[in-house]
């Protein structure tokens, strides 16, 4: 999951060298402010199929708020 | 062309990988530059990039100022000094439905309503009067999209109380403006957002978080249509459809299944859908589309698809007619020196994917769509990508066929002649030549906007600035008109110079490639120096400004009569004409009648 993540990542910033972990935070990455942050949500929510709620896209503050919500997102669509 | 910016555009592709796609279109050589003011009814960063990517794709590259988030009002009346130093070549108002002010109210009677009505359409009108006066720009304005919801129900568009039907009422307030103004365009995000859905146009998430009033699929769709207004105001419009064939204007193959066995009329359902897909181009071509076959096939084979009695297209609609075995990709190239047009103004069409990969990668200017699945597709992708948008719909458009027709006879006729000296004089040629005036804006607006081969120095200018013109003292403008024993060519060429002291500088000299070879520079060249003479002016000087498309006229000056004062590195020269004691005239086959006040 984490690897389509980071190629979500490497496309919005342009970036091919871009590596992320799960401990990857806004606030740590420069280029994620909130005009890249709309990017990064509209491109997860193209590649897996899904949309985020108001309240979702606002807690997301990190590469593991997005692992966690992607999973339990799949889980309630099984 | 990148595949992405085709129909149907890749939304999700060029989202996310806008940054890289930038750096790649900004690359490019050639880019024209235009600078944009967009006036934000809501957030307009998303907007912008896309349009940005849009704009680069067909060789524009935009400047941007954006107006504070929804002050495009404020901006205008309170902040006009920046616009002003930032010289615009556009104004884009983006505003939707977010942005009426005042709804009608259940309570409201019709006077009420109209007072609404009024104040909010006089809202906007007078930001579009006040922009207009200021600026030397055009002025490109959304209509509204419906709301996502009905209060009413469906009496929501039925009664004067409705909100849906006040929309309407407004779209139609600014549409009427729109056919009276000059420099006023409407982006018709009505049509957008019905093509889509208003499901998909409006996300409501967005709107709360980030106040984008669409979706961020509609902006890539609201970037296409505005890109498409934008290059149709400067010119950059196909003019040409090449054709194929078998299995894309009718189906099965004519070589193999003869004129009986083909797929077009109203007895099957395929059948059916290749008549309307002939139908829409018949439409394309009665405004002024040139069409031209190229087809894989023997010639007179070929031909006889057209004799079927169901055939919408006739092959009198037909300018050039290319059927043979060669490559495709010559025999476009073969068409566009018979047409005497550029590469970049042919799209073409074929249902044979690998035909389409051939003419794209061999001829990168050519526009070729992808077609679809069937036959029931092929409208869509010619019409949703507005190769053919036309900004206004001038006569001369509808006539312009005429014109290709008539130099097909024009080209018979020059083989019966002994000299090239006694076809012209046989084609009893008549000029008319006038200073301009406002009957003829239009058509001047379009010819020096879409002029690329006779162009001296590729100039371009926007109605209001050619109208200017016509009350400047200093300066010369005037148009030539030419007809002969076949037809009328129409406003065909225009000069216009300005004058300092006792010479004048040759702004502008353009000639559509419909009169090539006829002489008609010398007109031209004549009627210049006779009002020099009327002005005392002593000096002729005419630059030559090279670009891609205008190495036909880089030894014109000379050719003339001009003397050379001096060539740049980058093969710009100019050149002076010092006009003679005694009046000598260059022309020599045409007839000149002049105007009135001339």
């Amino acid at each position: 999951m984490i690897s389509i993540v980071q190629e979500i990542f490497r496309d919005v910033f342009d970036n091919e060298e871009l590596i992320i972990t799960k401990e990857t935070k806004s606030a740590e990455l420069k280029d994620w402010d909130s005009v890249a942050h709309i990017d990064i949500l509209i491109a997860l929510e193209n590649e897996f199929s899904l949309k985020f709620s108001i309240e979702e896209a606002y807690n997301i503050k990190s590469v593991k708020d997005i692992l966690d919500l992607l999973e339990k997102k799949k889980l309630n669509k099984l | 062309m990148l595949d992405c910016f085709k129909y149907p555009f890749d939304s999700k592709l060029i989202q996310r990988k806008k940054k890289f796609l930038r750096k790649i279109l900004l690359d490019q050589q050639g880019l024209i530059e235009k600078r944009i003011v967009v006036l934000g009814g809501s957030t307009t960063a998303e907007v912008v990039n896309m349009l940005e990517l849009f704009l680069l794709d067909r060789g524009v590259k935009p400047i941007f100022y954006e107006s504070e988030y929804g002050k495009y009002y404020e901006s205008v009346f309170f902040n006009n000094e920046e616009i002003y130093k930032f010289k615009p070549d556009i104004i884009y108002v983006h505003t939707s439905n977010v942005n009426i002010t005042v709804f009608p109210k259940l309570s409201d009677d019709q006077d009420q309503v109209n007072k609404k009505l009024d104040d909010e359409f006089y809202r906007f009108r007078s930001l579009w009067e006040k922009v207009l006066v200021e600026h030397e720009c055009v002025v490109i304005q959304n209509n509204f999209e419906l709301l996502p919801y009905r209060e009413l129900g469906n009496l929501d568009s039925v009664v004067i109380q409705g909100k849906n039907n006040f929309l309407l009422k407004l779209n139609s307030l600014m549409a009427n403006y729109a056919c009276s103004s000059k420099n006023f365009y409407i982006n018709d995000i009505n049509y957008l957002s019905a093509s889509i859905g208003l499901e998909k146009w409006h996300d409501r998430c967005l709107w709360y978080t980030s106040k984008y009033a669409m979706s961020f699929e509609a902006i890539t769709q609201n970037a296409h249509n505005l890109s498409a207004i934008i290059c149709a105001i400067w010119g950059k419009t196909s003019k040409c459809l090449v054709l194929d064939l078998d299995n894309t204007l009718w189906g099965g193959e004519i070589g193999d299944d003869g004129v009986e066995g083909i797929l077009i009329g109203n007895d099957n359902p395929q059948g059916e859908a290749y008549c309307d897909f002939q139908k829409y181009i018949k439409k394309l071509h009665d405004r002024g589309i040139i069409l031209s076959v190229c087809s894989k096939n023997n010639f007179d084979r070929a031909q006889l698809g057209f004799a079927h009695k169901d055939s919408v297209l006739k092959l009198d609609d037909f300018s050039s007619f290319v059927a043979n075995w060669q490559p495709k990709s010559d025999n476009i190239d073969t068409i566009t020196r018979e047409l005497n047009i550029g590469l970049d103004s042919i799209v073409f069409i074929d249902d044979n994917p690998a035909e389409r990969n051939l003419v794209e990668s061999q001829l990168s200017s050519v526009r070729v769509p992808n077609l679809g699945r069937s036959i029931v597709d092929y409208i869509l992708h010619i019409d949703r990508n507005n190769f053919f948008e036309p900004i206004s719909i001038s006569s001369d458009d509808l006539q312009r066929n005429l014109y290709y027709k008539s130099n097909k006879v024009r080209e018979v006729e020059v083989g019966k002649f002994k000299s090239f000296e006694d076809y012209l004089l046989s084609l009893r040629m008549q000029a008319e030549v006038s200073s301009f005036s406002r009957p003829y804006l239009e058509r001047i607006t379009q010819l020096i906007n879409k002029t690329n081969q006779y162009n001296l120095t590729t100039k371009r200018m926007t109605y209001g600035e050619i109208e200017r013109l016509m009350y400047e003292k200093s300066s010369i403008a005037f148009y030539g008109r030419l007809k002969d024993k076949f037809g009328d060519n129409g406003l065909v060429s225009a000069i216009i110079g300005s004058v300092m002291e006792d010479s004048v500088n040759i702004d502008l000299w353009i000639m559509s490639c419909r009169v090539f070879k006829r002489t008609m520079e010398y007109v031209m060249f004549d009627e210049l120096v006779r009002r020099c003479r009327a002005q005392n002016i002593k000096k002729i000087i005419g630059h030559y400004i090279p670009s891609p498309k205008n190495n036909l006229v880089c030894d014109h000056y000379h050719t003339i009569g001009f003397s050379l004062i001096y060539r740049d590195t980058n093969s710009v020269s100019s050149w002076e004409y010092n006009i003679p004691e005694y009046p000598c005239e260059t022309n020599k086959f045409i007839e000149i009648v002049r105007g009135e006040d001339d």
